[in-house]
């Protein structure tokens, strides 16, 4: 009986079929098509989308055999992709980075030293001090940061008019600001918010917003990882500051970064303290609201600032002298003035601004402004830490926002926490 | 069976080969398991190696944001760690929490849906139907309508609950553990109840009505009824539901973490949720492996417990 013979046969015929199906074709000759792959948080982004798509355009124009392989990915989970993929050994051509990924894949050694290509550009001499150090790790250039961000005081022009509101200048006025502004419907729900923020504390938290507090009353985790200074009466104040404006009922409730921004933006909240990219996203999303609002120095003794994002290139990957190439392209001086008209933020380079790019996004002046005596949340030696210190602190915090735990009992435990990551 | 020779054909048949087997009990033997091999390749695939994998992981310094100490041997350091650990404890005490009552609340609202669905007519199709709609949802999707319809400052619940006076100002459901844990638990039982009914809906159809006919002759009420009839006939489609409602939320994570993320301070981190921070935020992967094996041991416990316990109604 041959049944069983000519069913090993089929067998061993449709594994062979699959796998002839399943091999891609090779390329023809001379047409090997070059695909940099770009993950990045800021496709979709307003300005941000606009200006790495002109880039890739110019890029694919002087480069016939590059395609880019534009990939959105979640800003609040954008650090964790993207480690998986290093540590898959399959990291993209092109690497945009944020600070919580940075630092991390510096210090796994995921990343080539740039060195030797930055000497070859103008950068060294045209960047702000900051952000160039902001770079280094280990004595070794690493990344390229082509933005900064301050973070300023944005309002809502009208409604602080309608409630006779001065735009505070203080952190108490602020609260009190903010108290005012809150429009409370007779239901109990809230119509118009006074301040708008970060209160969500979840595994994807990030409290941008009170890293603003913090800095601007001169707190902070310590100068760096062997010098933690936690429980200072300035850490204390910037948690009460938050504390009061949860507590009066001012702020949105259960509302990620996200949400935050959108209410101030949609008219929804009288104030908020973010980076220029709101007012960019209120540009595009809500143009008719943005005659009405205005920006101010946040009512802080000291100003928040530090790196935004950059580009870096990754050590196991097949294209580096293209990415580089690319880099090279965007931090150059034509192309810096087109991120500062088209995103509306700082551009890294000095003196990039032009007179287009302020007459388009005229708050820009002010962030700029504040950017050059601000001050970074980062703790140096701990950056690479940055993603659980920040866990720490929002899950020491809630007890604090919602509970009825004391700033101090809270520093104590972010405390324990940070030392035990700086060992 | 042999092959009857066709006209000149005989030449063309040849002897089989040394190593196929000679009978035909051998033949379908071999056939048999030829049959069963795809099957028993996918189970190596997907369940053995995955297993094999994170065992030997957990066993290993697999951490990703350090490289060079990657495969470092730590026999059962992790496990010891875990055991150690109070964030573990906190994830076991949470998952029961979250399990316990998600599964006893589904099991009874899906017998209650079966018991009145338990009839022929177009109302009770239609009604099978809709209900069972949570159930094709993705999970994530669910999660999304609930976190919108219990958004603390525009959320329709809120603003429902305030209408009717049962409250006096909007709840927020995220920022609070209780209420976290109730939002997260109520889209668990939406999700799980047209399971829970469906089987229970099967195992109820399989009664034979002879038994109620009998039972209304002797003057039985329905409460009689169903206390002598329709609990102990249900019994081996109540172990199974319970055993799998249970597997299902004792691992729930994509609703969990898309509502509440595992907060407020980890008010809903429940095992899996704790694992997956542990591995894909903290690239601990060692120790999260060491997780996800006490998991699985948990799991099988729990499922020859209950079956065990329960005995009596499965047979």
């Amino acid at each position: 009986m041959t049944q069983p013979r000519s069913a090993w046969c089929m067998g061993i015929l449709v594994i062979l079929t699959g796998i002839l199906l399943t091999a891609s074709p090779a390329p023809a000759i001379g047409q090997q098509q070059v695909i940099l792959r770009f993950p990045s948080w800021q496709w979709g982004q307003p300005g941000y989308d606009q200006f790495l798509s002109a880039a890739i355009a110019e890029f694919e124009k002087t480069h016939p055999n590059v395609k880019f392989q534009k990939t959105p990915v979640a800003s609040a989970s954008y650090a964790d992709d993207l480690v998986k993929m290093f540590a898959a050994n399959d990291p993209p051509e092109i690497v945009q980075y944020l600070s919580q990924l940075f630092y991390k894949a510096a210090a796994a050694g995921w990343l080539d030293p740039l060195d030797s290509n930055l000497e070859q550009t103008d950068i060294a001499k045209t960047w702000s001090r900051y952000l160039l150090d902001a770079g280094r790790v280990g004595g070794k250039t690493y990344g390229v940061w082509v933005s900064g961000y301050s973070n300023s005081l944005m309002y809502n022009k009208q409604m602080l008019q309608e409630a006779k509101v001065s735009v505070p200048k203080t952190p108490e006025q602020l609260v009190a600001a903010a108290k005012a502004l809150t429009k409370k419907q007779s239901d109990g729900t809230v119509s118009q918010f006074g301040y708008s923020l970060t209160t969500k504390m979840d595994n994807n938290a990030y409290l941008y917003g009170f890293s603003s507090f913090l800095i601007g009353e001169g707190g902070g985790w310590g100068k760096d990882a062997g010098h933690l200074d936690v429980m200072n009466d300035a850490n204390k104040k910037a948690i009460e500051v938050e504390r009061d404006l949860i507590k009066a009922g001012v702020v949105p409730l259960d509302a990620d970064r996200i949400k935050a921004r959108q209410l101030f933006y949609q008219g929804k909240a009288a104030m908020i303290i973010e980076g220029p990219w709101v007012m960019t996203s209120a540009k595009t999303e809500n143009p008719k609201l943005l005659p009405d609002l205005g920006v101010a120095p946040i009512p802080f003794p000291n100003q928040a600032a530090g790196p935004s994002n950059g580009f870096a290139i990754a050590k196991n990957q097949k294209h580096k002298e293209l990415a580089w190439e690319f880099i090279k392209m965007i931090t150059s001086e034509p192309w810096m003035q087109k991120y500062g008209e088209m995103t509306g933020v700082t551009p890294a380079r000095q003196g990039a601004l032009t007179q287009k790019a302020l007459q388009d996004n005229p708050w820009l002046s002010i962030f700029a402004e504040n950017e050059k005596t601000g001050k970074s949340y980062l703790v140096p030696g701990l950056q690479d830490v940055d993603s659980e210190i920040n866990k720490s602190v929002v899950n020491h915090l809630h007890g604090v926002f919602f509970g009825d735990k004391s700033p101090g009992q809270a520093l104590t435990e972010i405390k324990t926490d940070i030392e035990k990551l700086a060992k | 069976m042999s092959v009857p020779a066709a006209a000149g054909g005989l030449s063309r048949l040849r002897p089989p080969a040394a190593w196929l087997p000679r009978s035909t009990a051998q033949r379908r033997r071999l056939f048999g398991y030829g049959l069963i091999v795809p099957a028993v390749a996918f189970t190596v695939v997907m369940v053995v190696y995955p297993i094999a994998r994170t065992f030997w992981m957990s066993l290993h310094n697999f951490n990703l944001s350090r490289p060079q100490r990657m495969y470092e041997f730590v026999g059962l350091g992790h496990y010891q760690q875990v055991a150690q650990d109070e964030h573990f404890w906190h994830s076991v005490a949470v998952t029961l929490t979250y399990s316990l009552p998600v599964t006893s609340i589904s099991y009874a609202v899906g017998l209650s849906l079966a018991l009145l669905l338990n009839k022929r007519s177009v109302g009770t199709r239609i009604g099978r139907t809709l209900l069972s709609l949570p159930w094709a949802l993705p999970g994530v999707v669910a999660a999304f309508i609930f976190l919108w319809m219990f958004d603390a400052s525009f959320g329709v619940v809120n603003y429902v609950l305030l209408w009717f006076g049962f409250i006096r100002a909007p709840v927020a459901w995220l920022s609070h553990s209780e209420t976290a844990m109730v939002l997260i638990s109520l889209v668990g039982i939406w999700k799980i109840v047209p399971f829970t009914m469906l089987t229970q809906l099967a195992g109820l159809q399989s009664i034979p009505p002879e038994l109620y006919q009998a039972a209304k002759v002797d003057g039985a009420n329905r409460w009689q009824e169903f206390r002598n009839i329709t609990w102990p006939a249900l019994g081996h489609v109540r172990v199974v539901t319970i055993v799998l409602t249970g597997l299902v939320t004792f691992r729930e994570f994509g609703q969990i973490y898309v509502i509440s993320g595992g907060g407020p301070d980890r008010a809903t981190e429940t095992l899996s949720v704790n694992l997956y921070v542990e591995a894909f935020q903290g690239f601990h992967f060692g120790y999260a492996s060491a997780l996800g094996m006490l998991m699985l041991l948990i799991s099988l416990i729990f499922t020859v417990l209950v079956v065990r316990f329960m005995r009596s109604d499965f047979h």
